[in-house]
């Protein structure tokens, strides 16, 4: 083989395996950012010892959640805390999470007030690695064949 | 003396194709993920499962029987016919079919829609695994959709 054929196939190499690297790691992020955005904001929004340490964490989801959404589910008034909040009664709260597939939570909460059996739901929707739709409910009246998959 | 070595071209291009053959996974693993992302069809028996539940001379017997691996205590089949049934959300006759609102593998949430085609509140939510064949449901768990916000226009006190 000519050094000059052996100089091209080399840097040729080079060229796809940096390709490949790049791209690869770019692919691994989006897919991690979308599998996992929705399960951070459950955390974060769920997982706190008392309101006052809430309110210090909650900031985070400032840049995750798009402007809207952040107005929507900011602390600033006092209506989201006691929709969503009254019922852990200033306990500690955290998240077990059963499933994210990047459009769906599906998660238990632990907390003193709260029935470790019931199950909830956080449907969200992310662009440009931003949660811009965010609906939250709980599952009643859960019924299930054999073990169910919750 | 010669550039690149022999070795040194070997050593590449072996490293090349393993991290080429890793790139393919995560392409196929990415994909995956976006269609995850998208509305997802659901299975021919999930669908089939809810158009003739939704009939208005349903057989909530005979249908969970063709459509549900029957498990060992009935409670389970009896719980998802009286849940079906949509008689705790409105009376039978009066849904007239459903709305999809989110779905993804295993997993779909939908209104009941009613006489006037209009979807009504709570949603319900109905998680599944098909069996091996994928002909029949094997497990599931269902229930209606309470928003978590007591402000939210769908929540209704009386599902609590």
């Amino acid at each position: 083989m000519s050094n000059k054929v052996r100089t091209v196939l080399f840097w040729g190499l080079v060229g796809l395996l940096t390709f490949f690297i790049v791209t690869g790691f770019c692919l691994r992020n989006m897919q991690m950012t979308y599998q996992s955005l929705g399960s951070h904001v459950v955390t974060v929004m769920y997982t706190f010892d008392d309101l006052e340490d809430l309110n210090r964490k909650y900031g985070r989801l400032e840049t995750i959640l798009d402007e809207s959404l952040w107005n929507e589910f900011s602390l600033a008034s006092d209506s989201r805390i006691i929709s969503a909040y009254y019922r852990f009664q200033n306990s500690p709260t955290s998240v077990d999470i059963i499933s994210d597939d990047g459009k769906v939570v599906v998660y238990r909460l632990i907390n003193d007030y709260v029935d470790p059996s019931r199950v909830f739901i956080c449907d969200y929707e992310v662009f440009d690695n931003k949660v811009v739709s965010l609906r939250e409910y709980e599952v009643k009246g859960l019924c299930w064949g054999t073990e169910g998959v919750w | 003396m010669e550039f690149p070595r022999t070795w040194m071209l070997i050593l590449l291009a072996v490293t090349t194709l393993v991290v080429g053959v890793l790139f393919v996974f995560s392409l196929v693993g990415f994909q995956q993920v976006n269609a995850a992302r998208g509305q997802v069809k659901q299975p021919a028996v999930v669908l089939s499962l809810l158009d003739e539940l939704i009939a208005e001379d349903a057989d909530y017997e005979e249908i969970l029987e063709k459509y549900v691996v029957p498990n060992e205590s009935t409670s389970g089949l009896g719980s998802m016919r009286d849940s079906l049934s949509f008689s705790y959300i409105l009376d039978a006759e009066e849904v007239t079919g459903y709305e999809v609102i989110q779905s993804s593998e295993g997993y779909l949430e939908f209104a009941l829609l009613d006489e006037a085609g209009e979807p009504t509140y709570p949603l319900v939510v109905f998680a599944y695994v098909l069996t091996d064949a994928g002909d029949k449901i094997a497990d599931y768990s269902l229930g209606r959709l309470q928003p978590f916000s007591r402000l939210h226009p769908e929540y209704g006190e009386e599902w609590n």
